[in-house]
């Protein structure tokens, strides 16, 4: 006999085996043995024999009533083939079913976080015009209130021969330190000339601002201590530092 | 129990056919019968123990595996654990319970033995004690070697070489029933 069968069948490997009362690993060793070695077939298969024929000699009548019962339960008893079927459906429905349901919530979840960022852009847009409209609101209130000022004078300019249409309203608060524009009409000019203002200081022309047409219907202009006059010429694109009194086509004394 | 028949009950076993249930009982529950009572010491414990038994193997038939073990050993194990599992439940039932007086109930001996079995149960009676009780506690109690060992106060070796011996004799003195019965 192989020394190693002899040591296998020594051992008590396989009568536990026998007994249900091996590990899954031994199990595994002992279903080999018998595979492959027919001494521990053969041996394998008296311990059976044994078995019954050892468990039969304390056999006791089984009452024929019980007979009847287990007959009775067995048929009440759903067959475990048609449970794996159904428990295998059950599982495979409940997979798709969670599979389905992870997609849907990851859509919705996707087209949440894309409102939420349209959102976030519009309420970013919405604050910018509410910057944007309070800055206006604020320029439109101090310009309201300058008018609206008692110190605050009025002075029209109109057109000379050069310029007939030209018609400009200039407002200078003194105590506030302040001037404005309104262009009402400027005539057209070459593409290469504009109107500049120029405010008279003890005897100097000083360059305020070139003056074009604008939405604004008020526009701010720096203000200049003894100021005396207000002028307006026509310059070289781009305005000049000294004005060219030829060109004068406005001009108005306080 | 003839391979014809083992195959045959197999074969409606796996084929969820009820008719191997009665066929099951008709040939194998006088020996199981026995095996529960063996164990569980108690009749009545014992008729639970083969109803449910046979549920069960009804139940999972589709694991019983022929290249195995024969159909008995695997019928054998299904009581057997049974068996046990019913003893321990009971014995802790028992443990919760204040016992007001001594009962019985958990103790009726089993004396009817089938009478075509006795030729056999009285050779059984030839094996030695030694052999007997470690067999026993092995097959009918539940008990694994180190269990044995440490519940007859013997050591694991001779708990090993007694159960390879007990069951070399059990084959021995069944050989001359077998061949008594035969002339």
């Amino acid at each position: 006999m192989n020394e190693r069968v002899k040591i296998f069948l020594d051992g008590d490997l396989l009568e536990r085996y026998l007994m249900d009362a091996t590990s899954p690993m031994e199990s595994k060793e002992v279903e080999h043995y018998i595979e492959k070695y027919p001494e521990v077939k053969k041996t394998y298969i008296e311990l059976q024999e044994n078995l019954e024929e050892y468990a039969t000699s304390f056999a006791v009548p089984a009452p024929s009533e019980l007979k009847d019962k287990i007959l009775k339960e067995v048929q009440s008893k759903p067959k475990s083939k048609t449970s794996i079927p159904i428990l295998a459906i059950t599982a495979c429905a409940a997979t798709i079913l969670f599979g389905m349901m992870t997609f849907m919530i990851w859509n919705q979840n996707q087209e949440l976080l894309n409102d939420r960022r349209v959102t976030t852009q519009l309420i970013q847009e919405l604050n910018e015009d509410i910057v944007s409209n309070r800055e206006t609101l604020q320029s439109v209130e101090e310009q309201f209130m300058i008018l609206n000022n008692s110190s605050t004078e009025k002075y029209v300019l109109r057109g000379n021969t050069k310029a007939r249409k030209l018609e400009t309203v200039a407002y200078v608060n003194m105590l506030e330190k302040k001037s404005y524009v309104h262009v009402v009409a400027l005539p057209e000019l070459p593409d290469d000339q504009v109107y500049q203002m120029w405010a008279g200081v003890d005897g100097h022309m000083v360059p305020l601002d070139i003056l074009k047409i604008t939405k604004e219907n008020l526009v701010e202009i720096p203000y200049e201590e003894r100021m005396a006059s207000l002028n307006i010429t026509i310059e070289p694109k781009g305005g000049s530092e000294e004005a060219t009194v030829d060109n004068l086509v406005a001009n108005i004394s306080f | 129990m003839k391979p014809f028949i083992e195959q045959h009950i197999v074969e409606l076993l796996k084929a969820q056919d009820e008719r191997a249930i009665g066929l099951l009982y008709d040939h194998y529950a006088d020996a199981l019968f026995g095996v529960a009572i063996k164990v569980t010491k108690d009749e009545v414990l014992a008729q639970d123990v083969l109803q449910e038994s046979f549920v069960k193997i009804w139940k999972n038939a589709h694991k019983y595996d022929s290249s195995k073990a024969r159909l008995f050993t695997w019928l054998f194990r299904v009581v057997q654990n049974t068996a046990i599992d019913a003893v321990r439940s009971r014995q802790r039932k028992t443990t919760k319970e204040i016992q007001i007086e001594e009962s019985n109930v958990y103790s009726i001996p089993s004396t009817k033995f089938a009478i075509e079995h006795l030729d056999i149960a009285s050779h059984a009676d030839g094996l030695e004690d030694k052999y007997r009780v470690v067999i026993d506690a092995l097959f009918f109690q539940g008990m694994t070697q180190q269990e044995a060992s440490d519940e007859l106060n013997i050591p694991l070796g001779t708990v090993k070489s007694r159960l390879k011996i007990g069951l070399r004799e059990l084959r021995k003195l069944f050989g001359i029933v077998i061949v008594f019965l035969s002339i």
